[in-house]
């Protein structure tokens, strides 16, 4: 449909939007309300295009983002296992800037000024704000493993931001010989993707059955529970018995230190590991710009208003992704695109005056476990009161027939291509 | 896989064939609009050669008896149960006019 009447669809009333539809351009650049989205990821590519599109230009939506291609998280674990290349899980921005006209700065956000509306680049160059959106993804908390920094997870990846990290641990897997110990460290919650370490698991014992069958996986853990774990467990000791042992906290999994040198990997229980390849996941928190905007609480994550995703700390303000304290929600990439409309909605309603309607949320958790078997979990959300609640949820089951499993495999890589398109398409 | 993607084109032949019902008059299609953004993270914007279907394709009768059906658990998939399940009549209705609108858009019936 013609992008004129999707805008009249959405019953835009306030005169300021009508008026700036039908005004020359020149004059829509020096009047029209600025967003600045930090942050390129599932949520904030998804509230960038989203804003520009429905706002049909009404609105200027600058994108700050440092790199200019963006590589998924979900699903770098099909990476990892050798069924999907970096290339198709890595996605442009050029159709946020080319078909909606989103400015990307390839830049870094440095600082924040929630009093005078302004973020500052590492450039130097200053973006003031009508309406800011803050979508940083996770940073480390390099303190909480004695001997692994951001040095340390060169030898032994985190891979838990995608791209570099992610091709470094599927190099250091080709490379390992038949027999090999790969050590695999779940972090404590929260953390992004709940079920991405167990996953990651069985697809790297995928890759391991198939061309280096004498290998162990020991996936040293810091909880004594965790994502899907009937599922996992269940796949693991179908698919691949005897590869994969599971050290919960109780049992002394956690790891407390490393020795990237030596290659050991030590547990609180008091056992040192020598490891071939070692996937350490370190414990999590908001981003750090989040952080230098004074937008985190103390536990290090963002609070939000689960009616519209604003931050409960600075006006004009959102947080939205892993950043934020979503309750119910898990931090993942579909939490974050779902966020992401309640958001764009929100910022269109506030500017333009556009119609608003009551915060809906949606997550949905596909995994992978072996060629032809994937699980999902997922769930509805509403605002509550205080925080956002889950509606409806649901989750696959272990004694599922293998045409389930292997048409929700199917769907899986059906949603990748749609949520995808959805973020940068 | 290959099944579901005959259904699709056979649905996407309907659709276009002129056989989807008229826009429910009670339906909001902005606000259907809204709801669909829940949609367009599973559902293709087109057509693909993937396991979901574009809503937009769907006849509007096909369509609303569908989701009633995952709401009583008719229709089996889980995923779509539990979105279902979140819908409500206008909810439904909306979601029906607004893809009915989209088929217009794009040239459908």
């Amino acid at each position: 449909m013609s992008r004129l009447t999707r805008r009249g669809l959405l019953g835009t009333t306030a005169v300021l939007g009508v008026g700036l539809v039908a005004a020359p351009h020149v004059l829509r650049a020096q009047t029209r309300p600025k967003v600045v989205v930090i942050g390129g990821g599932a949520g904030g590519a998804t509230v960038a295009k989203y804003v520009a599109r429905d706002s049909k230009g009404a609105i200027e939506v600058a994108l700050v983002e440092p790199k200019e291609t963006y590589t998924t998280c979900f699903y770098s674990n099909l990476y990892l296992a050798g069924w999907r290349s970096l290339e198709s899980i890595t996605h442009r921005y050029v159709n946020l800037v080319e078909k909606y006209g989103v400015i990307h700065y390839r830049d870094m956000a440095v600082d924040v000024d929630t009093g005078k509306k302004v973020v500052r680049l590492a450039s130097g160059r200053e973006l003031p704000y009508d309406k800011l959106v803050v979508a940083p993804g996770i940073d480390f908390r390099f303190d909480t493993i004695e001997g692994y920094d951001e040095a340390a997870s060169m030898d032994m990846p985190h891979a838990y931001q995608a791209g570099e990290q992610t091709a470094l641990l599927r190099t250091q897997l080709e490379a390992m010989e038949d027999g090999g110990t790969v050590v695999i460290a779940p972090p404590p919650n929260p953390y992004r993707c709940p079920p991405g370490p167990y996953e990651r698991t069985s697809l790297i014992a995928n890759y391991l059955k198939k061309t280096k069958p004498k290998s162990k996986i020991l996936v040293c853990d810091s909880k004594d529970k965790f994502s899907k774990q009937a599922l996992f467990q269940d796949a693991w000791q179908r698919y691949y018995d005897g590869m994969i042992e599971w050290i919960p906290g109780e049992l002394g999994g956690r790891v407390v230190k490393v020795d990237t040198k030596a290659m050991t990997v030590t547990l609180e229980g008091g056992d040192v590991i020598k490891a071939s390849v070692a996937n350490i996941i370190p414990a999590q928190k908001a981003g750090w710009i989040a952080h230098r905007a004074g937008l985190a609480n103390d536990s290090g994550w963002c609070p939000i208003d689960p009616d519209s995703m604003a931050s409960t700390v600075a006006q004009d303000v959102y947080v939205l992704g892993d950043a934020s304290i979503a309750s119910k929600m898990p931090k993942s990439g579909f939490a974050a695109n779902s966020q992401a409309k309640v958001v764009a909605m929100d910022i269109r309603h506030q500017l333009l005056g556009d119609k608003r309607f009551p915060a809906r949320y949606r997550n949905t958790c596909w995994s992978s476990v072996a060629d032809n078997d994937a699980v999902k979990v997922g769930a509805s959300y509403k605002a509550g009161e205080t925080q956002i609640e889950v509606v409806d949820k649901f989750i696959s089951q272990v004694d599922e027939p293998p045409e389930v499993r292997a048409q929700t495999r199917a769907e899986a890589d059906a949603w990748y291509d749609s949520i995808t398109q959805d973020m940068f398409a | 896989m290959t099944r579901a993607r005959a259904i699709v084109a056979t649905l996407a032949g309907v659709s276009l064939l002129g056989l989807a019902g008229p826009v429910r008059g009670e339906g909001d299609p902005a606000y259907g609009e809204y709801l669909a953004n829940e949609c367009t993270a599973c559902h293709p914007p087109d057509v693909t050669d993937g396991v979901i279907p574009p809503l937009w394709m769907l006849p509007t009768d096909y369509f609303i008896e569908a989701l009633k059906a995952y709401q009583t658990g008719e229709r089996e998939n889980p995923v779509m149960q539990a979105v279902a399940r979140a819908l409500g009549d206008e909810e439904i209705a909306s979601l029906a006019a607004y893809f009915a609108y989209l088929r217009e858009q794009k040239g459908g019936s």
